[in-house]
């Protein structure tokens, strides 16, 4: 793993090196010095212009530092590592110099000022203490609750994406990131498109065990999962609400049968008893993807609300599950 | 006659309420085309044999027990208040599931009832020990109240800290009818219908009871036994129903209380009526939780406390009219006579809590040599350690003082802003600007909690006025009320939980992130309403030894205890909108200065003043030093801390009355 970790690198430092001859050549003719330094960012909380690249980051929430990581930049704190490391499972590393600043909720304040940190970045849910950290140090807080965000979370994930990455001065590096990426997606859809499916429509859902009772949280065509299982070729079969903020519905056995048609993809704890407890239920085996058999688990592990590498985990456990 | 005409129509509308809730359903397309469809449609038809038909089972079965266990234990305790939840059973039960799921989820797995059980029995022991002999009812509501009150901080603080392993107790925690097979009525009806059985066998030896306890032992009667029998049986009902549906309160105080307005007093009979008025009741709650929100279920056990908090309500205004005063002058001890030394202590350890405080920051110590230059020149402990540790010290002045006045007021020793449904309408109004309107910017939720604190406290007073601000009428309306705004909380908390995080650590009251403005904002309240206090504190002391006496000194008591109330509320409101609902300061610090200088205002207030600041100034220190660099919030430490000085300091306060 390493070692395709290392490749790839040397492969963006070349790839990067081309770009930027490319977008030197292409200011020179624009003859504006100051755009290429100054990084302007839109529709953020906090300080939404820089004069230069920051170096020292803090990030408060993890898809940021999935972002980082994309970037190929080591953040200098993030909040609850732990937490990080048991939930998004993605093909990138933190070092183990990265400092740990407390909970995402409450973030310690004094051990992010002792980081001295040259910029914090957040999501909008900590806006509460912006002008305690603006103290630290400029702070970006990316508006997630904003009506064009919940549209299109995809979109919106990529937008971000960029902001971090522009912020660190590694925008270049995250365009091939992104079209690296977006190639995947494409090799993908080719390959599912020669697949014998029962059916192109999906219902993807994130399920837990409540009183024993399984809670099917399923996601909605505006949830940057959907938009990347489209990409891949599928479709999504949930069509209802979709300008959900959290970019899913809830739902039990019972509603299922709206999507019963469609090819049932889930991501469920490993230690979940969800599927023991419905093995008997006549109302979970009465449902037509139930009979027919299209059932596909891609495990624990998934950040669903993560940047592109956790969607890469995604689609690689879907074309694992699908393909078998 | 009439009752059973009354009877009948109950079971003719059980049986529509029946017809309506079998028809709800995510798949369901309204209540006549899913009767007329089902019985051709295979999938319909699975779906109501196999999810709503038990759905519907279990809530008839839990309904009945919870009525039928709340009607025992008042038979028992002879008190109307008395229920399964008001005597803190289902506190406890729900304490030790989410205990054993996180500590020992083999065991919460294999022995649900058997934990259940043990948690309510605890709930209750301890509550009967408490209370001890004196059957007072208001004390007995009251002592359940606060067990209430401990577990479920308990349980708060264990959610908090292990939000990932209990996220799928939230629905459960406020009680749900939800069931995925047969297997929860398979489990729970032997237990139910094989208790309920015996509880109409025995009715007998309980409507001796009733006649009093002489007149039962006069006809030959083990006064003893009888009641281990009730108690046990009420216990085993309780907690059977929380094991499938979690704890769903008020069903064991609404049903018990209609049956005995439809005229039904002996047991026997009772407990038939009770049965069939619980399940409907709680049938129609289930209905009215499915007609606000289909898709994501939310807990019956919120729409119940809906219900039953405005019927609480009702019945204290009823025992308004019968009950006078029974609170008496609180007393304490003088344990300490030279009231300047012992002030002066008090400031020096005040003073000696903020250097180590302000030495504290994030993960490390700062010497104290190093200290005074660090403050200077360390921008970042002057803008964020600074404030913190003044503020702590403020806002737990402040607790202490609102706490004070309102014991004094209401002559009641465990009065509290939490205890009159202040705290928990002002964090009603905060959630809704936390988590209804995640737009919206975060000087809603200050704002927010200032106003509900208000109104809470409006709706309180008015509706006690009638009374005369009675003190026990005013503590059963908080109670009453509080339980509607947690009830509302758990709907926003399971409605929203993605950002559950954030507002459980609001709800638990925390320090974190406060600044200078914060500073400025308690130190206002402080500087105006203190000297206020000081210059009443005679008047005050004399309204302390109840209204006669006052009136006859010249003073006019509703007035006074009006003006003190606004001031508490006040004072409160403010340190909510602050730090969050932050609780147990307002009860603990009076009660310690109490048992040290004695009840006397003149030197009550000052010694409340420095404890309170004591006790949320180390609870800050915990917070942050306990699992630095991870910050728990200093309300979660309170509760801690506080809990068993608590029960000990009930105790106490019972014995005093036994004698």
């Amino acid at each position: 793993m390493k070692k395709v970790i290392a490749l790839s690198l040397v492969l963006l430092v070349g790839l990067t090196g081309c770009m930027e001859k490319n977008d030197e050549s292409s200011e020179k003719s624009n003859d504006n010095e100051n755009a290429k330094t100054q990084i302007e960012l839109e529709g953020v909380i906090g300080t939404s212009s820089f004069d230069k690249p920051k170096e020292k980051v803090v990030a408060l929430e993890w898809s940021i530092v999935e972002e980082l990581l994309i970037s190929g930049v080591q953040p200098v704190g993030i909040a609850d590592i732990e937490g990080f490391e048991k939930w998004v499972k993605i093909d990138a590393k933190l070092d183990n110099t990265v400092a740990d600043v407390g909970n995402r909720v409450e973030p310690n304040i004094e051990v992010i000022a002792k980081l001295q940190p040259d910029v914090i970045i957040g999501m909008k849910y900590q806006e509460e203490i912006l002008s305690e950290l603006e103290k630290i140090a400029p702070v970006v807080l990316y508006d997630n609750l904003d009506p064009s965000a919940v549209e299109d979370q995809y979109a919106y994930t990529l937008k971000t994406l960029r902001d971090t990455a522009r912020i660190v001065g590694k925008g270049d590096d995250v365009e091939t990131e992104i079209s690296n990426f977006e190639n995947k997606l494409n090799e993908t859809k080719d390959n599912i498109e020669q697949l014998d499916l029962n059916s192109n429509e999906f219902v993807f859902t994130q399920a837990y065990s409540v009183n024993q009772a399984p809670t099917f949280r399923i996601f909605t065509t505006n949830s940057a999962v959907s938009h990347v299982l489209e990409k891949i070729g599928l479709k999504n079969k949930v069509l209802d609400d979709p300008q959900a903020t959290s970019g899913f519905i809830e739902s039990n056995v019972e509603g299922l049968v709206k999507y019963q048609d469609a090819l049932f993809i889930h991501t469920v704890q490993e230690d979940d008893p969800l599927f023991d407890n419905l093995k008997d239920n006549v109302a979970w085996n009465g449902l037509q993807f139930v009979k027919n058999n299209d059932i596909y688990g891609i495990g624990g592990g998934v950040w669903t609300f993560g940047s592109i590498y956790s969607m890469e985990t995604l689609i690689n456990h879907v074309t694992n599950v699908i393909e078998k | 006659m009439k009752k059973s005409f009354q009877l009948l129509s109950y079971i003719l509308l059980f049986v529509v309420l029946g017809f309506v809730h079998l028809s709800q359903g995510q798949a369901s397309d309204g209540i006549f085309s899913f009767w007329t469809t089902v019985w051709e449609d295979e999938q319909q038809m699975n779906f109501f044999l196999h999810t709503r038909l038990p759905r519907f089972v279990i809530g008839c079965l839990a309904g009945a027990a919870l009525a039928i266990a709340g009607m025992l234990l008042q038979s028992m305790t002879k008190n109307p208040l008395a229920s399964a939840s008001t005597l803190g059973i289902h506190a406890g039960a729900y304490f030790f599931v989410v205990f054993c799921t996180i500590f020992f989820p083999s065991i919460a797995g294999s022995y649900p009832i058997a934990l259940t059980m043990i948690g309510g029995i605890i709930a209750a022991l301890t509550v009967t020990f408490l209370v001890g002999k004196s059957l007072d009812p208001v004390r007995i509501a009251l002592t359940g109240l606060i067990i209430t009150m401990l577990f479920s901080s308990f349980t708060a603080a264990l959610q908090l800290l292990f939000e990932n392993e209990t996220s799928g107790l939230f629905l459960w925690g406020s009680g749900t009818l939800l069931q995925l097979d047969w297997s929860g009525v398979q489990f729970a009806w032997p237990w139910i219908i094989t208790t309920i059985i015996i509880a109409i066998v025995l009715g007998r030896r309980f409507d001796l009871l009733l006649l009093g306890e002489e007149t039962a032992i006069g006809l030959g009667q083990n006064v003893i036994i009888s009641k281990i029998l009730g108690w046990t049986i009420a216990i085993t009902l309780a907690s059977v129903t929380v094991t499938v549906v979690g704890p769903i309160g008020f069903i064991g105080i609404i049903a018990p209380h209609l049956v005995r307005l439809m005229g039904f007093h002996l047991h026997r009979s009772m407990i038939i009526a009770n049965f069939i008025t619980g399940a409907a009741l709680l049938i129609g709650a289930d209905i009215l939780v499915r007609f606000v929100s289909l898709k994501s279920e939310l807990p019956v056990g919120a729409m119940t406390a809906i219900i039953g908090g405005p019927w609480l309500v009702y019945l204290a205004f009823k025992m308004g009219r019968t009950t006078k005063t029974t609170a008496g002058v609180i007393d304490g001890e003088v344990r300490i006579q030279k009231l300047s030394r012992f002030i002066l202590s008090v400031i020096a350890i005040v003073f000696a809590l903020t250097v180590l405080s302000l030495s504290f920051g994030g993960t490390s110590f700062t010497s104290l040599i190093e200290l005074p230059q660090e403050l200077m020149h360390n921008r970042f402990v002057w803008d964020f350690r600074v404030p913190r540790t003044f503020v702590a010290i403020l806002i737990g002045m402040m607790m202490g003082v609102s706490g004070l006045l309102m014991q004094t007021v209401l002559r009641n020793p465990l009065a509290d802003a939490s205890v009159l449904g202040v705290t928990s309408g002002a964090s009603v109004c905060a959630m809704i600007a936390i988590l209804a309107i995640p737009q919206a910017p975060h000087i809603f939720v200050p704002i927010g909690a200032l106003v509900g604190g208000f109104v809470t406290m409006g709706i309180v007073l008015f509706f006690s006025a009638k009374s005369g601000y009675q003190p026990i009428i005013l503590v059963l309306m908080g109670v009453a009320f509080s339980a509607v705004g947690s009830a509302i909380i758990q709907i926003l908390i399971v409605r929203s939980n993605t950002y559950a995080g954030q507002a459980l650590a609001w709800l638990a009251g925390s320090t974190y992130g406060t600044s200078w403005s914060d500073l400025i904002l308690s130190l206002l309240p402080i500087a105006i309403l203190f000297p206020i206090i000081v210059y009443y504190l005679h008047t005050f002391d004399i309204l302390s030894f109840g209204d006669e006496v006052s009136i006859g000194l010249g003073v006019n008591a509703s007035k006074m205890r009006l003006g003190m109330i606004l001031l508490a509320v006040t004072l409160s409101s403010i340190s909510v909108a602050i730090v969050g609902a932050i609780g147990f300061i307002g009860l603990l610090a009076p009660h310690i200065a109490r048992q040290m200088v004695g009840p006397k205002m003149v030197r009550l207030l000052p010694a409340t003043i420095f404890i309170g600041g004591i006790l949320l100034i180390s609870a800050d220190f915990f917070g942050r030093f306990i699992l630095a660099p991870k910050e728990v919030p200093a309300g979660m430490i309170i509760s801690l801390i506080g809990a068993p000085y608590l029960l000990y300091l009930l105790k106490k306060t019972n014995q005093v009355k036994a004698k």
